[in-house]
């Protein structure tokens, strides 16, 4: 099947200075991708080139199956859905949704029937007469959502949406999202630096890394099997810990040692003897307060306390490891024995920085 | 008297509604304090008022043993760093942290030798020759801080310090101020609409709801004994649900009954006094057991609507009745798509909602040293 979208060797250069590198990108019909990255990452340019409104130095767009490279952003049926949602507030719920389709010489009864239509699906029938000013966010959400879908795009871009709102409400707002994407079957891509509205929203998350993509794949698989170190410490809250460790072999399987743990049996692994680094979740980690097999005894420095779990901060060699246990579990001063679960632990190669593959012994 | 006290302080903007209501706050000496609140509940003008740069209509403020009240920012020996990182841009990093001593005249040996200590607090050595327009967001904000702490004060006040920051940096910063503040000692007064920063940072935090402290507590005590519903459900992520139901006696011990729902409350003579006409009783999102099949512990049918996955963990939506519930599980749990699940929980005796005062009901101390009421009291008319 042909996909809705396709990104055949996007590249983009401001000034000498490459921000997109040759990317390469499929959509299906109906799929949530998001582009997840830090500021800076070209994730916004990538956007902004599939809408339209940046020229690529090289590479071509394409909606299915036609190149839409160099048509113009209003003939691309791509609608947009922009930062902090940008509903005019002045105008009437009504005239916002029927803004774009003006824009498009709709005629005037072909526009009441349209933004009828798409009021009534994302029940907007009861504020289509008040100011944008006077909505609440997730009315906000709707007829900004409403207004890009009333003229029916093949592709919905989201730029960002809910970066300058408060957890509580982009929590709520997200699984509204959701929702109405699934119940339109409607096509989105996602531009975000969070990882959790990626994490929660999508098909798939593309993590982008100075103008490429670092690895893609399903929320699961990015969390369980992080390819690259980057990927490691990007996804993850609390993030990662990394801990220096040493490769040995014997034969084909390895073990390493840190700071705390002599001998870490990893099993079979392709990674040459030397210099790594151990990467564990601080979810992995167990905690005993009484001595355990294969358990290094240090102590708690801080606690953070986040309600439905703490994060527990103890010594590990030179620095601080993190762990997320119970609430309650210990207190700052706390004697505590550390064990690392080596079937969760990802063994990062300081020579390439890629997870090295790994097989149970 | 306490480090910071302050005393039924007010503040009303012309033409507008009370900002800062009567407010009254005890801050120890070395504590780390965090008011949170939504916006507008008038953290910031709390804040400016202590400061000293917004004039109080009423009220006291003592710091270190000095009535602060009538005195000039400057003469307050407090400091403060603001949401927006204001650095000045041709400046190097060095000369930025050393700006507040260049103002006050100390000389330059003793400026060298503190900002060399500050930067080694903050970790940006690296970063003192240069200016901040090479700094990442992360080390602008360390680069702030430390030129916030570096003059000798009584209180260090930061509003909202991260709330324009990257996700990623937010969580490290989380945990420098928090060591910043174990190696320092220094007072800390945070202000933040930031849930996640109140709890893991604070020693104590006052939840702030228009001009008014809802409640003021250890991150403990806040999440576990929210005083009102405004308060459990502003503090948790996804909030406290929070059901209506009637409480009644049942088969072993008091129960609440609800649409979809029945459940038994924990220590069930214990709860609080009144006889409150609508009542609804609150859950923790992770305290409630899901499973694929009906059990001793899972008796109440509902139905998944979503379940929105979040690496470690899941939160799933249930419709239970005409309620919909936030289920928080671990991601391998066994009930991991939507459609028929079942539930169970129990209801503790401080999560009894009064609905007409929005205020939990609060156990009585009986003369076994308990807290206890006549069951009947508890019934709901």
């Amino acid at each position: 099947m042909t996909p809705r979208l396709e990104l055949r060797g996007l590249t983009k250069r401001f000034g000498d200075r490459e921000v997109v590198r040759g990317l390469n990108l499929a959509l299906g019909a109906g799929e949530f991708l998001s582009l997840l990255g830090p500021s800076g990452c070209g994730k916004s340019t990538t956007l902004a080139m599939i809408a339209g409104f940046e020229n690529p130095a090289s590479g071509t767009v394409v909606v299915d199956g036609v190149d839409v490279t160099t048509i113009p952003p209003a003939k691309r049926r791509i609608g947009l859905v922009f930062q902090d949602y940008a509903v005019f507030s002045r105008l009437t719920v009504y005239d916002n949704l029927a803004f774009g389709l003006e824009v498009k010489r709709v005629s005037r009864q072909e526009r009441r029937r349209r933004v009828d239509e798409i009021a009534a699906k994302l029940h907007l029938q009861s504020v289509l007469s008040r100011r944008g000013h006077s909505l609440n966010m997730s009315e906000m959400q709707r007829v900004a959502l409403a207004r890009a879908l009333v003229t029916e795009p093949r592709l919905l871009l989201l730029d960002e949406p809910m970066s300058n709102l408060d957890a509580a409400l982009r929590a709520s707002l997200r699984s509204e999202l959701k929702l109405i994407q699934k119940g339109l079957l409607q096509t989105v891509l996602y531009v975000t630096h969070d990882q959790i509205e990626a994490m929660s929203l999508s098909d798939r998350i593309a993590v982008m890394r100075e103008g490429a993509i670092e690895q893609i794949g399903t929320p699961q698989d990015i969390y369980e099997r992080p390819a690259t170190r980057f990927v490691a410490e990007f996804i993850g809250d609390p993030p990662m810990n990394l801990l220096p460790c040493t490769l040995r072999r014997s034969g084909r399987n390895a073990n390493a040692a840190t700071a705390m743990h002599p001998v870490l049996s990893l099993g079979k692994t392709d990674a040459p003897e030397g210099s790594h680094t151990i990467g564990i979740r601080p979810q992995d980690l167990h905690l005993s307060h009484v001595p355990v097999i294969h358990g290094a005894d240090t102590t708690v420095r801080f606690v953070e306390n986040l309600g439905a779990e703490h994060v527990l901060h103890v010594d590990y060699g030179d620095g601080l490891i993190a762990a997320v246990t119970e609430p309650g579990f210990a207190l700052p001063g706390d004697k505590v024995w550390l064990r690392i679960d080596t079937a969760r632990a990802h063994l990062i190669r300081n020579d390439n920085d890629r997870v090295a593959s790994r097989e149970a012994a | 008297m306490s480090w910071l006290e302050i005393e039924d302080l007010c503040k009303t903007y012309p033409g507008e509604t009370i900002a800062v209501d009567s407010v009254s706050l005890s801050v120890e000496k070395g504590e780390f304090f965090t008011i949170v609140g939504p916006s507008n509940a008038g953290k910031s003008t709390l804040l400016k008022l202590i400061a000293g740069i917004e004039r109080s209509d009423g009220g006291r403020i003592c710091l270190a043993n000095r009535d602060i009240t009538r005195l000039q920012p400057r003469e307050r020996k407090l400091s403060l760093l603001f949401q927006n990182i204001a650095l000045f841009p041709n400046r190097t990093g060095f000369e930025n942290i050393s700006f507040p001593m260049k103002v006050a005249g100390v000389p330059e040996v003793e400026i060298e030798r503190r900002v060399r200590e500050i930067a080694a607090t903050v970790k940006v050595g690296h970063l003192l020759n240069r200016v901040p327009r090479t700094f990442s967001g992360g080390e602008q904000q360390r680069v702030a801080i430390g030129r916030a702490i570096i003059h000798d004060s009584d209180l260090l006040m930061l509003d909202e310090p991260l709330t324009n920051l990257d996700a990623r940096i937010r969580i490290a910063l989380r945990l420098e101020f928090k060591k910043l503040h174990h190696d320092t000692g220094q007072t800390l007064l945070y202000v933040t609409h930031d849930q996640i920063e109140a709890m893991s940072m604070s020693d104590r935090i006052g939840v702030l709801k228009s001009g008014k402290f809802e409640q003021i507590g250890t991150p403990d005590e806040i999440y576990r004994r929210p005083k009102s519903e405004f308060v459990a459900r502003f503090i948790g992520s996804p909030p406290m649900n929070i059901l209506d139901c009637t409480i009644a006696e049942g088969i072993g011990g008091l129960k609440a009954y609800g649409d979809g729902f029945e459940a038994s409350i924990i220590r069930g003579e214990r709860i609080g006094v009144g006889r409150p006409s609508r009542i609804a009783v609150g859950i923790r999102p992770e305290e409630i057991t899901a499973s694929v099949e009906c059990h001793e512990k899972t008796r109440t049918p509902g139905k998944v609507l979503w379940i929105e996955r979040l690496g470690p963990f899941q939160i799933l939506d249930v419709q239970l009745g005409a309620h919909i519930l936030k289920v928080r599980t671990r991601s391998d749990h066994a009930v991991n798509r939507e459609g028929p699940v079942w539930c169970g929980f129990e209801i503790r005796a401080e999560h009894i909602l009064d609905r007409s005062t929005g205020l939990f009901l609060q156990p009585v101390a009986d003369m076994n040293g308990g807290a206890s009421i006549k069951r009947e009291e508890a019934r709901c008319v």
